[in-house]
């Protein structure tokens, strides 16, 4: 299983919680599995990804790292341009008027 | 040991239409930095506080119109679901008018860390009680069947992929590349450094480089 050490949620568990913490953690092991041997992208895809800007001479090499990411990036772009159901700030604020 | 996650296990492979040709040029923009918020409205924050702390209840409705659309994308893309991100969005912004008097300083920093953690509050339980979470309700916005078929298996193996990532990984992938934030204002949000952000983004793309190399290539 791949910890999420970065989550300082978790990493705040007290040692006297942490076996209940482990215990509470345990079903969830299978959905939460990533391969550990992930292939290192080149640098100059992560730059190209950071929005730097890279020479095409650099991405050399790195065709179908370049393709996939090209897609991903069409369906990220997808959620970026995604708002709020209009109804969404109407109904918060009905709720709030209820209180 | 290394295990591949269940849900992996069964995909078909998919004779994918000719590959794209590269053109470095004109590369899809996967980063789009949305700026933090100037001083000037940072401010106005603040004035739209205080009337609401005197009791103009409706003037929170300028405070959601202002920070719903990234708050509302953050909680699709860590959920990977529209009712979710709504719920979420809903109880957040209740619960930040119910506090309003504890915001000290950006009023976007506050509330997105509502929301954040309601998002990571939502992920431990539906783990927990080991619901399988799937829909399919946002509306097409495609050219031809063929398009939508392509890209809507993209977006269910990208929520797939992104769930397989432990939260913060995930997280980090989502303010980047879906919100458009830059590293320095993810620091701002997150209380993190830059350079751990740039780490925690790094590694998620290799996680979902592996995830769907095998499928896309």
């Amino acid at each position: 299983m791949m910890h999420d050490p970065l989550d300082s949620r978790t990493a705040d568990v007290t040692p006297a919680a942490a076996p209940r913490a482990r215990a509470e953690a345990e079903p969830q092991a299978m959905d939460r599995e990533v391969p550990m041997d992930a292939r290192e992208l080149p640098n100059a895809v992560h730059a190209w990804l950071d929005g730097d800007q890279v020479p095409s001479v650099s991405l050399a090499g790195a065709e179908r790292e370049v393709a996939l990411w090209k897609r991903i990036g069409v369906e990220t772009g997808r959620r970026s341009r995604m708002a709020t159901p209009a109804h969404v700030p109407a109904q918060i604020l009905a709720k709030l008027a209820d209180d | 040991m290394q295990r591949i996650p269940k849900v992996w296990v069964g995909w078909r492979k998919k004779a994918l239409s000719a590959t794209r040709a590269l053109d470095y040029t004109s590369v899809v923009p996967v980063n789009q930095t949305e700026p933090a918020p100037p001083d000037d409205l940072i401010d106005a924050d603040q004035a739209v506080i205080d009337r609401v702390l005197a009791g103009d209840r409706n003037a929170f409705g300028i405070l959601i119109e202002r920070y719903s659309d990234p708050l509302y994308r953050h909680a699709y893309g860590m959920t990977g679901s529209a009712d979710v991100a709504e719920d979420i969005l809903q109880v957040s912004f209740i619960k930040a008018f119910h506090h309003l008097g504890e915001v000290r300083g950006r009023f976007d920093a506050w509330v997105f860390r509502i929301v954040a953690n309601g998002c990571k509050d939502w992920l431990k339980n539906i783990r927990r009680t080991h619901l399988s979470y799937e829909e399919d309700d946002q509306p097409s916005s495609f050219e031809t069947p063929e398009e939508e078929l392509d890209r809507g298996e993209m977006r269910r193996d990208l929520d797939t992929a992104l769930s397989a990532l432990p939260d913060s990984l995930r997280e980090a992938f989502v303010m980047k590349h879906v919100e458009g934030r830059s590293y320095e204002e993810m620091a701002v949000l997150l209380d993190a450094t830059v350079g751990a952000l740039k780490m925690r983004v790094h590694r998620a793309r290799e996680a979902l480089q592996k995830l769907l190399e095998e499928r896309y290539s």
